[in-house]
């Protein structure tokens, strides 16, 4: 299995897949550049392009020689994972995303999504408090 | 703090008490670069995976948290749909960081998946 992280995903973080190891699987797991101890191309969004990490992504597993894989991906990571399997069906056997985001602007897709700004309307009871920092989070 | 690790702890462990959020951003400083994570905040603003779930041929699993405000089940559910082989696996009861707290349940789900590929 190849664990794609999300965002700034660190080895600690993906702690909670060990469990998975225990079973007797093979777990390959990196940190995204840059972060961890990866290398940090400077902060130009054509370095940290969405293609730009699938293509790590597929390098990283070509470069271990690894035949056939499950991608476990949460989050943003889900696009590297999505574009790998379509690019690499031979090499990918399964897929598993977590909470998948495939678009940003999925929440202006009315078609696509139904009516998110109100089921997010009806879990928000659910917090205690859910606090700002400064400006209002990006939508 | 710079916002953009607020930001991320904000989203991903919505449904963790606040002190919890916190030292998990501040365990991002030094890890992860500010200016990276916005980078890669735009870029992911801009790009569009989703016309590829079509041309994934593998069975696949699409993990979903009721509780969880960045990604709603619905959207997940649309991704499941969307791929040939997908299945929705909702989550009772847990947030963005289902990883975490709802650990379980997301081991099993995936080892059910790596059965039966």
């Amino acid at each position: 299995m190849l664990y794609v992280p999300a965002w700034s995903d660190h080895v600690e973080e993906m702690r909670w897949i060990e469990p998975l190891a225990e079973e007797g699987m093979g777990i390959v797991v990196y940190e995204r550049r840059g972060t961890g101890k990866s290398d940090r191309p400077a902060p130009a969004d054509d370095n940290y392009s969405v293609e730009r990490m699938s293509t790590d992504a597929i390098e990283l597993a070509d470069s271990l020689g690894l035949e056939r894989v499950v991608a476990l991906a949460s989050y943003d990571g889900a696009h590297q994972a999505v574009r790998f399997a379509a690019e690499r069906p031979k090499l990918i056997a399964g897929l598993a995303l977590v909470g998948p985001l495939l678009a940003r602007r999925q929440s202006r897709d009315a078609d696509d999504v139904g009516a998110p700004d109100r089921e997010r309307d009806a879990v928000r009871p659910a917090f205690r408090r859910r606090p700002r920092y400064g400006k209002p989070a990006r939508r | 703090m710079p916002y953009a690790l607020r930001s991320v702890a904000d989203l991903g462990m919505a449904n963790l008490p606040e002190d919890e959020r916190t030292r998990w951003a501040q365990s991002l400083e030094g890890h992860v670069g500010a200016d990276a994570l916005l980078a890669m905040w735009r870029s992911t603003d801009i790009a569009e995976s989703r016309p590829l779930l079509e041309s994934t041929s593998c069975p696949a699993i699409v993990l979903a948290g009721e509780l969880n405000l960045a990604i709603p089940v619905q959207w997940a559910a649309r991704v499941a749909e969307r791929l040939p082989q997908g299945r929705l696996v909702d989550v009772k009861g847990a947030g963005g960081a289902r990883g975490l707290t709802h650990a379980a349940e997301a081991r099993d789900a995936i080892l059910e998946l790596m059965r039966a590929v």
